[in-house]
């Protein structure tokens, strides 16, 4: 792959007789925005905590190019970033104090640290309480510090394990647009979030693992594709319509019972709308019918359940 | 130097300078050493000032002293009113009336009658004096030599020479600083084990180690704990050690009779002690550092009877007192374990060759460099153990199989 900043190769991780990563392979580019996905227990974590070097893999190979020719096992952890899902701060310290320190151990010096610590707070608009011991703010601006210790330091790559929990819809936004910042900056984000919506928005290319294994990786687009379905049609029929079971239509994949006469169907790849609605005009009495393409969360649904029946 | 090895200084010493500031707050300190001065000045600033206000002199009329020679008018805190004995009843009257205190009448040279409200408390302190008055009144009219009586009264002067102490090492006030910095270094393992407890187990609850370990190495994060930690537990002692200074000084001042430890003539010596108490503590800190991240919550932990273990060798040390070039003794010295309180007594209680010395200061490092080592291992497979403790199996199977523990 060309441009590509981080290769994993066939790696592998097993605790106490459970295999928490199985053969996984990837790679990321430089610069872009690379969502790792799957349910809980799906490896995540471990990957993470394998990319930044806090656990080694039992197999397989982790290898950076964050400098454009130099290939290394061990980055230097000054161009590493990393906000853990399981994470937290000194509670009892000031939020100037912890950010300067992050930014220390992540290799700035001390002013440096404390220059960047300070812009972190303005552009979180907390710098009128930058002096207040973490513990008083409120959870979301907990979260906004733990995002600011993580890439304070400017670092060449970055992952973010769940950067929106905990956060209301304007500062998932918010965050959002940092990281968009930060990826125009020449930062690459690996990026792990349940909210699919957010991360349909912003990331270039995901993979979707489950218990431990790729399933697919690609573009979003590319990803939507090569699912079974590819657009899905919610219906809302009149109170007089019974038997709602469309399953047996050649045009559709699936159903889901939505509230009172609502139905979304989901149509199959290379079904033909046109004679889906004309089968459904024919029968039914529809009061409104919308149609939108398949999400990126649909497609995760699908993937991890036909993987889980395979299984 | 080159970069790595700088770099990996550099976050030690960010580590190390962010637990010691962690922790360390000037106003505590200003507040220990207020509340040392405080406490002396009301205990012993009080009592005199209480002094002042009860303080009280028994007055005693006595009938007939010239029996026994006793013709002084004060005898400790007692003041001796000297009449006649025609005095007798005006004496008695003057008791009952609470204008003195006790009428003492000798009828002889033997026997004496006192007459008091209530038994006394100054009888004692007086008894004595009489007695030697008394004696002396004897051999006086026994019309003896001259100076045969100072001969007959001088005490005997015993001058001890010790074959084994030429240098004068086993004074009691070296005993008394060998004690004080062990004392010390036991003191500074506790404060250093509450705080290692409190920094990596809070860390552990917060969350906080994925986060440092991401950008830091286990080792290099533990190395700045122990330095940290260690420093301000030494910074700690310093203050307590000052907050004594002050409180026995303004003790001293007030008349307690106290008196500071007189066997800092050997500055040698005292930075010797000082050196094996330091090594001592840095030892068991190193340890405590590596269980410390072996255990979730220290309130329910059964691994906090552990910080127990630095009493066992000063015990073991303080029972071999008596006997200290006993083999066990010198074993106890060098062994690493139980050398920092051991070889402390030893070098206040007999003479230590220097080769002693150094090994066992040797030892005692190169086993603190390898529990370092050893407590980096364990901490970086532990600290991400939420909510589950290692066994002590694992811990072993950890170091034993270093280079296949694949973390």
């Amino acid at each position: 792959m060309d441009n590509c900043i981080l290769k994993v190769q066939n790696v592998s991780k097993r605790y106490a007789g459970i295999t928490a990563v199985d053969g996984l392979s990837f790679q990321i580019r430089r610069g872009e925005i690379f969502a790792l996905l799957g349910p809980n227990g799906a490896g995540k974590t471990t990957t993470a905590r394998m990319l930044t070097n806090i656990i080694r893999p039992d197999s397989g190979e982790i290898t950076y190019f964050l400098d454009d020719s130099k290939p290394e096992e061990f980055p230097d952890p000054r161009n590493i970033g990393y906000l853990p899902e399981d994470r937290g701060l000194y509670q009892d310290i000031s939020v100037i104090r912890i950010l300067e320190y992050m930014g220390q151990i992540r290799g700035l010096r001390e002013n440096q640290s404390r220059i960047a610590a300070k812009e972190w707070l303005e552009t979180f608009g907390l710098s009128g309480r930058k002096n207040e011991k973490l513990g008083v703010l409120s959870k979301g601006n907990q979260q906004k510090a733990q995002f600011a210790s993580a890439v304070l330091h400017r670092p060449k790559f970055t992952i973010l394990d769940e950067p929106f929990s905990g956060l209301d819809p304007l500062n998932q936004e918010f965050i959002i647009n940092i990281i968009k910042t930060l990826t125009r900056d020449g930062m690459t984000v690996l990026l792990s979030a349940h909210q699919m919506q957010l991360v349909e928005k912003i990331a270039d290319r995901a993979l979707l693992i489950n218990h431990g294994r790729a399933i697919i990786s690609g573009s979003v687009d590319e990803i939507k594709k090569s699912c079974r379905t590819r657009e899905k049609l919610t219906v809302r029929f009149d109170d007089s319509a019974d038997d709602l079971d469309f399953e047996r239509h050649e045009a559709v994949d699936r159903i889901e019972k939505g509230n009172g006469r609502a139905v979304t169907l989901y149509l199959k790849q290379n079904a033909s709308l046109s004679s889906l609605l004309s089968y459904l005009a024919a029968n039914y009495r529809i009061v409104s019918v919308q149609s939108e393409p398949i999400t990126l969360h649909d497609a995760f649904l699908e993937k991890i359940t036909q993987q889980d029946s395979v299984r | 130097m080159n970069g790595p090895i700088k770099q990996k200084i550099r976050l030690i010493q960010t580590v190390a300078r962010w637990e010691f500031n962690r922790w360390f707050k000037w106003k505590d300190q200003f507040i220990t050493l207020a509340l040392s001065a405080t406490i002396s000045l009301i205990l012993f600033g009080g009592q005199s000032v209480l002094g002042i206000f009860s303080e009280r002199t028994n007055r005693v009329a006595v009938i007939g002293g010239s029996f026994i020679g006793f013709n002084e008018s004060i005898l400790g805190d007692v003041i001796f009113i000297h009449a006649d004995s025609s005095a007798v009843e005006f004496q008695r009257i003057a008791l009952e009336e609470k204008q003195i205190d006790g009428l003492l009448i000798f009828q002889n040279r033997d026997t004496a009658e006192l007459f008091v409200r209530q038994e006394p408390s100054w009888l004692a302190g007086v008894t004595d004096q009489f007695n030697e008055i008394r004696v002396r009144e004897i051999l006086r009219r026994a019309d003896l030599p001259a100076g045969f009586m100072d001969q007959l009264m001088k005490p005997v002067e015993i001058k001890v020479n010790s074959t084994r102490t030429k240098d004068a090492r086993s004074s009691t006030g070296d005993k008394i600083a060998a004690g004080i910095f062990i004392g010390l270094m036991l003191l500074g393992v506790f404060i250093g084990l509450a705080y290692q407890f409190i920094a990596v187990t809070g860390e552990k609850q917060s969350r906080i180690t994925e986060v440092i370990v991401s950008a830091v190495s286990p080792q290099t994060w533990i190395d700045g704990k122990i330095i940290g930690i260690s420093l301000l537990s030494m910074v700690l002692l310093i203050t307590y050690l000052i907050g004594t200074v002050l409180f026995v000084f303004i003790s001293i001042l007030f008349g307690s009779g106290w008196a500071f430890p007189v066997s800092f003539y050997h500055p040698g010596q005292v930075i010797l002690l000082a050196v094996i108490a330091i090594t001592g503590f840095l030892l068991w800190n190193t340890i405590f550092t590596g269980l410390a991240a072996t255990i979730n919550d220290p309130n329910t932990s059964s691994r906090g009877a552990i910080m127990f273990l630095p009493v066992i060798p000063t015990v073991l040390a303080a029972i071999g007192m008596k006997t200290p070039d006993s083999p066990l003794m010198i074993f106890m010295s060098l062994f690493p374990l139980t050398s920092a309180p051991a070889m402390s007594l030893r070098l206040a209680l007999t003479s230590v060759s220097v080769w002693e010395i150094i090994l066992s200061l040797i030892m005692t490092i190169l086993t603190m460099l390898l529990f370092r080592k050893y407590a980096g291992l364990i901490f970086s497979l532990s600290i991400l153990m939420y909510g589950k403790e290692p066994t002590w199996r694992e811990m072993i199977f950890w170091l034993k199989n270093q280079k296949k523990t694949n973390y």
